[in-house]
């Protein structure tokens, strides 16, 4: 699985590097992912699930899925 | 979009534009007769405001209250080192007059409020989302929902940006993508202000060839899309949003 931390998420990935992979054991809830990974789930306000906008809560992903999420960007 | 007649240096000046498949003297003409309201004059002000002046949009609205800081000059075009304390919107202003002479410039010298949103974007075709936070975006969002309005956002960060047309009688609206503001979106470090600065020059150029296919006709623009473009992969990505049909906004 592939998560694509976009904007200022970035800050909470390791390394600061945008993307994070992972060899899931089975299905996991997103937000599960986030707070291991330790990005602030109530940051994330968007998330794009293989091309597709889903909600936060309730999603579950597995191996072989490309998320992006990204915060609420309010840079101009 | 009304249009009006243009002179013969208008169509010496537009001729680029005038040679274009399915633009012609009509859609340069609908430019001339267009409003557009740019809201914020910061990185993707700066640039959508100059292409849409470059462009021959007749009268461009001007909204922003800051004073020119050495951290905007790594890619606030409008402005220059000698401009430092001094007040964007005169700036902007001076600078997209000498650019194009032939525009009819309206400058507010505030920041948009609910107070005030109605008052001001009721008098122009289409916004333009140059703003540098939600609690704006929102504000702009609500009152041209109102209005029947579209209005052209974006937003940058890092080396991500989004933008999408929002129109509520034709698609979804912002609050239908990002419903609420968090604290933690009001309240964040310099450090998470970082972007790179060739990426408000490519948005801002996206949003100003938005207001364009709005105002001319031509193509589709990006109601019920939110395109991302990301810096660093060299990509852009187009995916559909969807009306909430229980969005505070626009929901029934």
């Amino acid at each position: 699985m592939l998560l694509y931390a976009g904007g200022y998420l970035t800050f909470y990935t390791p390394d600061q590097k945008p993307e994070v992979e992972r060899v899931l054991p089975g299905p996991v809830a997103l937000r599960d992912l986030l707070t291991e990974i330790g990005i602030p789930a109530a940051e994330v306000q968007l998330v794009i699930l293989n091309g597709e906008i889903v909600d936060l809560n309730g999603t579950q992903v597995q191996n072989l899925d490309v998320v992006k999420i990204f915060p609420g960007v309010d840079g101009g | 979009m009304n249009k009006i007649d243009l002179t013969v240096l208008e169509l010496e000046r537009y001729t680029r534009h005038v040679s274009l498949p399915h633009m012609g003297s009509e859609g340069q003409q609908r430019l001339k007769g267009a409003s557009v309201l740019i809201v914020g004059l910061g990185g993707l002000g700066s640039v959508s405001a100059l292409y849409l002046t470059l462009a021959g949009v007749g009268r461009v609205g001007l909204i922003e209250k800051d004073r020119v800081s050495l951290h905007n000059l790594h890619r606030q075009i409008l402005y220059t080192s000698d401009d430092l304390g001094e007040d964007k919107l005169s700036l902007a202003a001076h600078s997209l007059k000498q650019h194009n002479p032939e525009v009819d410039l309206k400058t507010y010298p505030q920041r948009l409020t609910q107070d005030n949103a109605l008052d001001i974007i009721k008098d122009f075709d289409l916004v333009i989302d140059g703003t540098d936070n939600l609690e704006t975006r929102h504000v702009i969002n609500r009152t041209c929902a109102t209005l029947g309005k579209a209005f052209i956002y974006a937003a940058v960060n890092l080396f991500d940006g989004q933008i999408s047309v929002f129109q509520a009688s034709q698609g979804p609206c912002l609050a239908c993508v990002f419903p609420q503001i968090s604290q933690a979106e009001q309240e964040k470090s310099p450090e998470h202000l970082a972007v790179l600065n060739t990426l408000p020059a490519v948005v801002g150029a996206l949003q100003a060839a938005e207001a364009i296919k709005m105002i001319t006709g031509l193509g589709k623009p990006l109601i019920g899309k939110l395109l991302i473009y990301n810096a660093l992969n060299a990509t852009f990505e187009r995916v559909e949003i969807q009306k909430n049909p229980i969005c505070q906004v626009c929901g029934k």
